[in-house]
């Protein structure tokens, strides 16, 4: 970072974070409001009904991660490659163009919500299918969109240097986009169609996304802590090692139930009980690396990023590891599948692995943007990290306390019928669940907000030291 | 091969659940409480503490294992798995300390 | 710094090529893996139902039989069984006679072609509407409402059941879809279904791929379906 001269790059990251924290709201606007259906179905129905509200809610967290990735990857690129971005002004039209599909579909699915069966709905409406709704036009879009990134990356680190961050970065974002390629096709078999997509949904979560958490994760290490870049580098490719070891074929834990045969469960149960290691190698070498620097008297550089951080590797092994391993396994998940257990894991496990290290890096790029050499902790960022964790925890053991009533009553008792499942959800423990979670996802709310208050005033109310362009000039 | 997944009785449910988390739990634990202790930022008989956290861990398993009804074949791999569980973290920390120190000597080397 | 031995441990390039390795046989195992699963998934033919031959995604002409979801104490768990059983005495294991049949919209003569049409139909209304986003679809979707896999064979729908009277249908199939055009008339519960708009055709339709989807081998999932009522033999 050149004090407050920022690359054009940088720049048109600064773009990315900002919509990525407008959609943040937007996820937890909706998030609200399904939650509310829960106790309350009356609530917008036949208005607003839940699935919209949902479908919006989890589009809006995959969409506005993507956004944070992307911009985390336009800070870091220049920074890295030693050399501004190549292709900046192309890379500024695909944002604004990508803003504007995403405005549109997001306000199809507000108003016009669903379409006739035929295929003109999958193309302008919606695909209808959980995680990945997005009409089929968008998905050509967004396609194009990567490519237009991928270029820029691609290009800008073939003329700078090619730092081993950047290298890993470069490969899983290649299989990252390519992934989304198979989620985009219609067949009438369900079984087929579920293959496929869970090959865009798990191999993105489960694996090119946590590698890319690995990498960026290495990144903000070495500029919060100056980790030593060698070690950062070599973990990094252990990391990816272990991470694509375990979940490529950790993808197994999804085909036990889907029409699939029957080899997935051991391989499925085999792969997944390794995908929370490389989760604890990751928790070790954070305390490592920081407990190296604090032994050589170095002060944290970015508090705020560096907190984020903690919260990331500790949810992440909490929210992936424990919550993923509870019910992983094909002899329990018989009866947690399809039922509030991956609810109350993929809260946390999201929250953990991607949430928390996406406002870690957008910490770190307001830094830049400030040109602050150190950057410490506000007491409204306190509150916001305080908030919003302990928040999505309490979800998290909310909707745990739902998902044991449900596999207890529904599964267990009711042998997974309908009247089983309309028993269990007005099950009195199954009910408090629910509402526990609509107050944690108030806590949430207000956390939020206390987040977009502290990213705009942080850098204004670090106690009065020297910034890197007024130390220069100390010194000279 | 030949499948078979047999009945759990729901009475088990809550003891799975709980066992598989303190298995993942303390499996975090013996590595937490081994680089603490490695990296000398906790005395070195802490360094029980990690080996108990092991062992009631590879308790766990074998409880789980049980609830689950698994057959001797999965009750190899887990053993197997905790065995190699036991030896991960020295071989991290090996990999670590040796890439520090070699770096380290290598700045002062270069510093001079 | 190149010349002088390092460890292999500590080299930077090991690593490298350790990942690149174990990512790259990772990826070729599941592509391999798919390849099989693929065969094994495809869906089946009319001709498969008449030579008798067991699919796992079976042909869309089981509209035309009664389907069941029974024990099979050879593989451990519930199996869909198309057309009655018949038992092998020696391993216990159940397997389907495609003979027994079943009125759909009163006929049960549908065609290959037909039928296919009718699911193809029901597929692309089901995600039309985002069905995925309040059910369960093979135990994946939200959990707002009830799971889908099975529910062509739910007691609940049955002759007997509650959700069948309240439409004051005659046959399981009607009831479905009288219900799906107009889910708002019929509250179930305080939580109801809002109205999509389905229209007759697309209503048959879905409810033919919610039949059609019973009969698919899902290893086993939802487990002990029907202990409760009894109107699917999973515990006779």
């Amino acid at each position: 970072m050149q004090g407050n001269r920022l690359y054009e790059g940088q720049k048109l990251a600064l773009k990315y974070f900002t919509v990525a924290i407008v959609l943040f709201g937007a996820q937890l606007l909706f998030g609200l409001i399904a939650a509310i259906q829960y106790l309350y179905p009356s609530f917008l129905f036949n208005t607003l009904d839940f699935s919209i509200a949902r479908m919006v809610h989890i589009n809006a967290l995959v969409v506005w991660l993507l956004y944070a990735m992307i911009g985390a990857v336009y800070w870091l690129l220049p920074d890295e490659a030693g050399v501004e971005v190549v292709g900046v002004k192309l890379g500024t039209l695909a944002f604004y163009i990508l803003t504007a599909a995403v405005a549109v579909v997001v306000l199809v699915y507000i108003f016009v919500q669903v379409g006739p069966g035929n295929e003109m709905t999958l193309w302008l409406i919606t695909e209808g299918r959980e995680y990945i709704e997005a009409p089929r036009w968008a998905d050509i879009g967004i396609v194009a969109v990567v490519l237009v990134f991928l270029y820029n990356v691609y290009a800008t680190v073939l003329k700078g240097k090619h730092s081993g961050i950047l290298v890993v970065l470069m490969a899983d974002l290649i299989a990252l986009a390519g992934l989304y390629l198979a989620g985009m096709f219609y067949t009438d078999n369900i079984a087929v169609d579920q293959y496929w997509w869970w090959w865009v949904v798990h191999l993105w979560v489960e694996a090119t996304w946590e590698v890319y958490v690995a990498a960026v994760g290495g990144y903000i290490l070495i500029k919060t802590l100056n980790a030593n870049r060698q070690v950062v580098e070599m973990w990094l490719w252990i990391e990816v090692a272990m991470m694509f070891g375990s979940g490529i074929l950790g993808l197994g834990h999804h085909y036990f139930w889907i029409g699939t045969p029957e080899y997935w469960w051991e391989i499925g149960a085999l792969f997944s009980a390794l995908e929370p290691v490389p989760l604890v190698g990751l928790f070790v070498h954070v305390l490592y690396d920081w407990g190296k620097e604090r032994g050589k008297g170095n002060s944290i550089k970015n508090i705020p990023a560096f907190a984020w951080l903690t919260v990331e590797t500790f949810g992440n092994f909490l929210g992936a590891g424990v919550w993923g391993f509870m019910h992983t396994l094909p002899q329990i998940n018989l009866y947690t599948h399809g039922t509030q257990w991956p609810a109350a894991h993929g809260h946390l496990a999201f929250f953990g692995a991607y949430v928390a290290i996406m406002i870690s890096a957008i910490y770190l790029a307001v830094q830049g943007k400030a040109g602050l050499k150190e950057m410490k902790m506000t007491k409204a960022g306190w509150w916001a990290i305080s908030l919003i964790t302990v928040g999505v925890l309490l979800m998290t053991v909310s909707l745990t306390l739902s998902a044991y009533t449900q596999t207890m009553v529904e599964r267990g008792m009711h042998g997974a019928t309908w009247e089983g499942y309309f028993i269990a959800q007005a099950n009195k423990w199954f009910v408090q669940g629910m509402g526990w979670r609509l107050a944690s996802g108030l806590a949430v709310v207000a956390g939020y907000a206390l987040l977009v208050y502290d990213l705009l005033t942080v850098t204004k109310k670090q106690p009065a030291e020297v910034t890197e362009g007024e130390a220069a000039v100390q010194t000279a | 091969m030949e499948y078979y997944l047999q009945d759990i009785p729901h009475t088990d449910f809550l003891h799975i659940f709980v066992v598989s988390a303190m298995i993942i739990i303390f499996g975090m634990g013996y590595a937490a409480f081994f680089t603490v202790v490695k990296m000398k930022l906790l005395n070195r008989y802490f360094m029980i503490a990690a080996y108990l956290s092991w062992t009631i861990q590879a308790a766990c398993m074998y409880y789980l294992g049980v609830l689950l009804r698994v057959e001797p074949y999965t009750q190899k791999v887990l053993i197997g798995a905790m065995v190699g569980y036991l030896i991960f973290p020295h071989i991290v920390y090996f990999v670590l300390d040796k890439v520090h120190r070699r770096l380290e000597h290598e700045t002062e080397v270069n510093q001079i | 710094m190149e010349n002088k031995p390092t460890s292999v441990w500590t080299s930077n390039r090991f690593w490298r090529r350790s990942a690149t390795w174990i990512t790259g046989v990772a990826a070729v195992l599941l592509i391999l893996l798919t390849f099989d699963s693929m065969g094994q998934m495809q869906m089946g033919t009319a001709e498969d139902i008449q030579n008798k031959v067991t699919k796992r995604i079976p042909s869309p002409v089981v509209i035309n039989y009664k389907i069941d979801y029974v024990l099979d104490p050879y593989r451990g768990h519930e199996v869909p069984i198309i057309g009655g059983k018949t038992v092998d005495s020696a391993t216990g294991k159940v397997s389907s006679k495609f003979e027994e049949k079943e009125k759909f919209f009163g006929r049960d003569d549908w065609s290959e072609e037909e039928a296919r049409a009718l699911i193809h139909k029901g597929k692309l209304t089901i995600q039309a509407k985002n069905c995925m986003d309040c059910h369960t679809l093979l135990g994946n979707g939200a959990y707002y409402a009830p799971d889908l896999t099975k529910a062509w064979l739910d007691p609940a729908w049955s002759s007997e059941g509650p959700l069948q009277a309240m439409t004051g249908a005659n046959s399981k199939e009607e009831a479905m879809a009288t219900f799906l055009q107009n889910p708002d008339k019929y509250p179930t519960h305080e939580r109801m279904m809002p109205n999509l708009g389905i229209t007759p055709e697309e209503a048959k339709a879905v409810v033919a791929y919610l039949k059609f989807m019973s009969a698919i081998d899902t290893n086993g999932f939802p487990r002990n379906f029907g202990k409760i009522k009894g109107a699917v033999d999973a515990r006779k």
